[in-house]
C-alpha cells in the first residue's frame, strides 16, 4: 500500500480523504469539499482537490459518472476500493503502534 | 469580487487538455465558494502542478507546439537574424573577428553565436516554405478571389525577397572596402544613404 500510495506525493492524504468521502457514493466537488471537511476538519481548496482526483482518475481507482449536468460526479472503483481497505489497515497498525507505545512511555513516566 | 475575477482567471494558467478536462467543474466550484487568497494561491499551485504533470491528466493529447506560433517564430527568425547576416556577412565576421581580441569569452560567444545563425536560418526557410506553399496554391486556383490571388502574389514575392538575398549578398561582396572605421560608418548609414547599400533594382 505504501507503495502504490507514495507515488502520489504531497496528494497522498488528500487522495485518502477523496477515497474516504467517495466510498459513501459518488459526490462532485463541491460536495467533497464540503463532507472532508466535516468528517475531517480539512478545508480543502479546488486546486489541491482536483490535483488529486486527476491522480486518482489516472490510477483508475475513481471514474467520474457520465451526466448531463454542470457538476460532474465521481465514484470510487474496486480498485479503489481496495487501495482504500489496504491503507485504513496501514494506518489501523501506526495507529496500534502508537497506542502501545504511548501507553508504554505513560507506564514508565 | 476581485479575488473571484483573479481565481476565474488563474485558471486559464491550466494546460488546455485539464481545461477540457476539469476547467468547468472548477469554475463552477470558485463560483459557488468564498474565494480568499489562500484560493487563488491555490489555483497557481494546482496549474504549475499540472503542467509539471502534463501526463497524467486523463484524456491529454500528445503535446505539441502550435504551427502558427512556430511560423510567427521562425518567420521573425529568419527576418531578423538570417537575412540581414547573409546580406552583410562580412560585417558580422568582422564585428566578431573585433570581439575575438577582447578575450576567450567573445570566441565562445561567437561559436554560439555561429549555431544560432545557421539554426535560426533553416528555420527561417522552413517557415517560409508553408507559406509559399499555401500562397502558391491560392494563386492558382481560379475559386479565389480577386484580391486573395493579389495577396497571394505579394506574400509570394515578399517571401523569396526575404529569403533568396543572393543577389543582393553577391553585390555587397563585390563592393570596394571603405576605409571607414565600421563604428563611423554605422553612425553615417543610420543618418544618410550609405555608400555600400545594395543596388538591386
Amino acid at each position: 500500500m505504501a507503495r502504490k500510495t507514495s507515488q502520489l506525493g504531497r496528494f497522498t492524504d488528500v487522495a485518502l480523504l477523496v477515497l474516504i468521502s467517495l466510498a459513501e457514493g459518488q459526490k462532485h466537488g463541491y460536495r467533497m469539499i464540503h463532507d472532508i471537511e466535516e468528517f475531517s476538519g480539512t478545508a480543502l481548496e479546488p486546486g489541491t482537490l482536483y490535483g488529486a482526483l486527476m491522480r486518482l482518475e489516472e490510477r483508475g481507482w475513481i471514474e467520474p459518472v457520465e451526466t448531463a449536468e454542470r457538476r460532474k460526479p465521481y465514484r470510487i472503483t474496486e480498485s479503489g476500493r481496495d487501495t482504500l481497505r489496504e491503507q485504513l489497515a496501514t494506518l489501523r497498525r501506526i495507529e496500534r503502534a502508537g497506542a502501545r507505545r504511548t501507553a508504554i512511555s505513560w507506564g514508565l513516566s | 469580487m476581485i479575488l473571484r475575477v483573479i481565481a476565474e482567471s488563474v485558471l486559464s494558467l491550466y494546460p488546455n487538455a485539464w481545461r477540457q478536462r476539469y476547467g468547468e467543474e472548477v469554475a463552477d466550484l470558485v463560483a459557488s465558494r468564498p474565494v480568499r487568497v489562500r484560493t487563488v494561491l491555490d489555483l497557481i499551485g494546482g496549474a504549475a502542478d499540472a503542467w509539471l504533470h502534463h501526463r497524467r491528466i486523463p484524456g491529454r493529447r500528445p503535446f505539441r507546439i502550435p504551427a502558427t506560433a512556430a511560423l510567427y517564430a521562425l518567420g521573425a527568425a529568419l527576418w531578423v537574424l538570417w537575412n540581414p547576416g547573409v546580406r552583410d556577412p562580412q560585417s558580422l565576421h568582422r564585428v566578431w573577428t573585433e570581439a575575438t581580441r577582447m578575450g576567450a569569452l567573445a570566441h565562445t560567444l561567437e561559436g554560439m553565436a555561429t549555431s544560432l545563425f545557421v539554426t535560426a536560418g533553416v528555420m527561417g526557410a522552413l517557415a517560409v516554405a508553408p507559406v509559399v506553399l499555401a500562397a502558391s496554391s491560392a494563386m492558382g486556383s481560379p475559386g479565389q478571389g480577386l484580391v486573395a490571388r493579389a495577396t497571394a502574389r505579394h506574400v509570394v514575392r515578399t517571401a523569396v525577397a526575404v529569403a533568396v538575398p543572393a543577389r543582393c549578398s553577391a553585390t555587397s561582396t563585390t563592393r570596394r572596402p571603405s576605409p571607414v572605421p565600421s563604428a563611423t560608418r554605422w553612425r553615417a548609414a543610420s543618418s544618410s544613404r550609405p555608400s555600400w547599400r545594395c543596388r538591386c533594382p
